[in-house]
């Protein structure tokens, strides 16, 4: 699964979820960008993504994400490995 | 697994998205206030029960979460949908599910409001802190977990079980006591849940000190709590079960967040509540509405005939559409109607009914038989209208996915479950949909449901004994004929101007003329009312007769038709010529004024032992009266009915 693919199916997520955010959503983004984005709608976002994708994250792996980008690095290694 | 466990619900409609583009614009002209709000409310709300109707997948969901929470503000427009302002109390992390409640509700009839105090507020609110809510609520949410409040006393010490045990129930009464007065609400409890670390052995639910055994007595408490009126229950621990306890848990989110459930589970979770609260707002459905071949009997009647149509025992099939009648009889003790909507003739749709010996559902079950060549929609409509129900109140089963798609898209509210081509599930589909959830019973509904069961009861002995004579000795009726009084005035106006069928001459008399009667010595004024081994009737006739001299007058007699074929009006008739000779009367008229629907009587006072055609000189009023009775030479047919005649009359 390409990134791009990725980006394709979590903007939507992204949308539904943090709804106040009219912004770009791609790789720089991050929790300071988005009032919604934080701790509880992390989780929000890291349970519908395993929802969407199929995968399932150990809590280590998602706390502290720099930025969008390295979730959607997480979800592209899930996918292909 | 969600699709086995929302199975009621359809799936993968292709106007899923068309209707959710419709409704974003619709609830789009709401914020920005164009449009007239009322007709946008009203088609805004059917197409959210629609969306919410259909099982979803995980995109779907988050997209109809975030429609919820952009309509709540708008409920006082989205009529039939009930707005519920909801706090929610927990020492779990619940935040995950408030949004899905939120899109559960849309299709349990609600709008859904909810606030969520902090984590473990629930022991200050029963310490008597205020809650931490805004504004009023309608209801509130304490989702209770018994393996908080959990000691581990000594293994087997039953008295030092016990003593935790009381110590815990007492708390838990004090937080639900502070609850409720702290909002100001009902509050709904739910049970609560074992988790599998703590379940070692099979006798742990018997060995004192084990949290096995602590939960389920927790739970059981919390029942009879709720049975008695102090709180509301949601039964999570049932719910539970019935998803089963593997998929139920969800360790690492539990270490990880203090999440009660698997949040895979949030839609069935919100959905469970969501019904609850429906019906404690009265929002669950009332009638069960039934197409006939292949749903309630293997088969079609009209092509099948009643020999080759299956039902009950000897087939599969047979079984499962009996399972299907016996669920229906369940609901109607409970007080739900059971309606008809077949395409059918209305004689062959009903010859199971009466000719097939394993048929468990009977005529007298049904409260509106339907059956039309009208399509379903159509038939619904007026069952509702029959009933004086709206179509949100009502249920629909059918085998015909046609049928079944045209009903959802006429008629929106009408909750219509989706059910494979074979049946067997049709019984586990309904119940586990939990259309009928309901709360506590109370005396009357048992009362109402006493009276079905009566009428099944007397359906019974009408199939066991064969003499019909004998089955009406055993009825044990006793009829009681007093004058008019104060009480009964308001039932028998309402007779006066209701009774079309079993009413002679269908006199229109308002509640003065009625007085009137009643205070002048010129008439003789009877209610009368009968009761029998399985039911009080009340009120089943009304009799006004006037006294001119030798000859009286029958000017009005009326009978409900619940209670014909019993010799009721023999017996009437009998007392009548006994207290009108006793007073001296020669001759008692009467007449027959036809009407579209009274042509039932048209024969009555001939069966009576009335002479026909006889033309007397009356008065104006009375100048139809064609029946005259010799009171003389009157004899009694006799009946099976015992009479107590108030001396008043």
């Amino acid at each position: 699964m390409t990134n791009e693919a990725i980006y394709a199916e979590i903007e939507p997520v992204f949308r539904e979820l943090f709804d106040d955010y009219e912004g770009p959503v791609n790789a720089e983004l991050t929790g300071n960008d988005v009032d919604q984005w934080d701790s509880l709608g992390h989780v929000q976002l890291v349970v519908s993504i395993e929802q969407i994708f199929g995968v399932r994250f150990d809590p280590q792996e998602v706390t502290d994400l720099p930025n969008l980008g390295a979730l959607v690095d997480l979800i592209a290694a899930k996918k292909s490995g | 697994m969600i699709e086995q466990l929302l199975e009621w619900k359809p799936a993968g409609s292709p106007s899923w998205k068309s209707w959710k583009q419709e409704a974003d614009r619709l609830v789009a002209a709401l914020e920005a206030g164009e449009g007239d709000p009322e007709a946008t409310g009203a088609r805004l709300a059917e197409l959210a029960h629609r969306l919410a109707g259909e099982r979803l997948d995980p995109m779907q969901q988050l997209q109809l979460e975030r429609l919820a929470r952009r309509m709540v503000r708008f409920h006082r427009f989205l009529a039939p949908l009930r707005h519920i302002r909801l706090g929610v109390v927990s020492g779990r992390t619940l935040d995950f599910l408030l949004p899905a409640l939120q899109a559960a509700g849309l299709g349990r009839l609600l709008l859904i409001e909810p606030q969520l105090a902090p984590l473990g507020s629930a022991a200050a609110i029963g310490h008597g802190a205020a809650a931490p809510f805004e504004g009023d609520l309608d209801a509130a949410l304490y989702w209770h977990d018994a393996t908080e409040s959990f000691s581990a006393t000594t293994l087997l010490d039953e008295q030092q079980e016990q003593a935790a045990f009381s110590a815990s129930i007492s708390q838990l009464r004090q937080t639900i006591a502070g609850l409720r007065s702290a909002c100001g609400t009902e509050v709904m409890v739910t049970t609560s849940v074992t988790p599998r670390d703590r379940r070692i052995s099979s006798i742990d639910g018997a060995m004192p000190g084990t949290m096995a055994r602590f939960v389920q007595r927790t739970n059981s408490a919390l029942l009879d709590a709720a049975a008695e009126g102090h709180c509301m229950v949601a039964d999570i621990a049932a719910l539970a079960a019935d998803i089963g306890h593997a998929a139920w848990f969800d360790p690492m989110r539990h270490f990880e967040l203090k999440a009660p459930f698997s949040m895979d589970l949030n839609p069935v979770v919100a959905d469970f509540i969501a019904r609850n609260l429906a019906s404690r707002f009265g929002k669950a459905r009332r009638a069960l509405v039934m197409d006939l071949d292949n749903t309630v009997w293997n088969g079609v009647i009209g092509d099948d005939g009643v020999e080759g149509i299956e039902i009950g025992q000897g087939s599969p099939r047979g079984e499962a559409h009996l399972a299907l009648q016996s669920l229906a009889l369940e609901l109607k003790r409970r007080g739900v109607a059971l309606c008809v909507c077949s395409k059918n003739n209305d004689e062959t749709a009903r010859l199971p009914f009466t000719q097939h010996p394993d048929m468990a559902l009977r005529e007298n079950d049904i409260a509106v038989f339907h059956a039309s060549w009208d399509d379903k929609a159509t038939g619904i409509r007026a069952i509702a209208e029959t009933m004086r129900l709206g179509v949100e109140s009502l249920a629909f089963i059918d085998d015909n996915p046609a049928e079944r798609a045209r009903v959802r898209e006429e008629l929106p509210f009408v909750f219509v479950p989706e059910v494979p081509a074979d049946p067997f599930r049709y019984a586990t589909i309904v119940a586990a949909s939990g259309a009928f959830e309901h709360q506590p019973l109370n005396s009357d509904d048992v009362l109402r449901a006493e009276s079905y069961a009566a009428d099944a009861k007397r359906a019974e002995i009408s199939a066991t004994v064969g003499n019909y004579d004998e089955y009406l000795q055993r009825l044990e009726m006793e009829m009681t004929i007093s004058p008019f009084d104060e009480i009964g005035l308001p039932r028998i106006a309402q007779l006066i101007s209701k009774s079309n069928q079993f009413n002679v001459t269908t006199r229109r008399h308002g509640r003065e003329t009625l007085e009137e009667f009643r205070e002048s010595g010129d008439y003789l004024c009877w209610q009368v009312r009968l009761r029998d081994a399985f039911s009080d009737h009340g009120m089943i006739a009304v009799v006004i007769v006037r006294k001119a001299g030798d000859d009286w007058i029958v000017d009005t007699w009326l009978q409900s038709c619940r209670v014909l074929e019993r010799g009721v009006e023999q017996e009437i008739m009998d007392n009548l010529a006994e207290r009108a000779r006793a007073a001296g009367a020669k001759r008692l008229f009467a007449e027959y004024i036809a009407t579209p629907k009274n042509a039932m009587v048209s024969d009555l006072f001939v069966r009576l032992g009335f002479d026909e055609s006889a033309t007397f000189p009356l008065e104006q009023d009375y100048e139809a009266a064609n029946f005259v009775c010799d009171l003389r030479e009157y004899s009694s047919a006799g009946t099976k009915i015992s009479t107590s005649v108030d001396p008043e009359v």
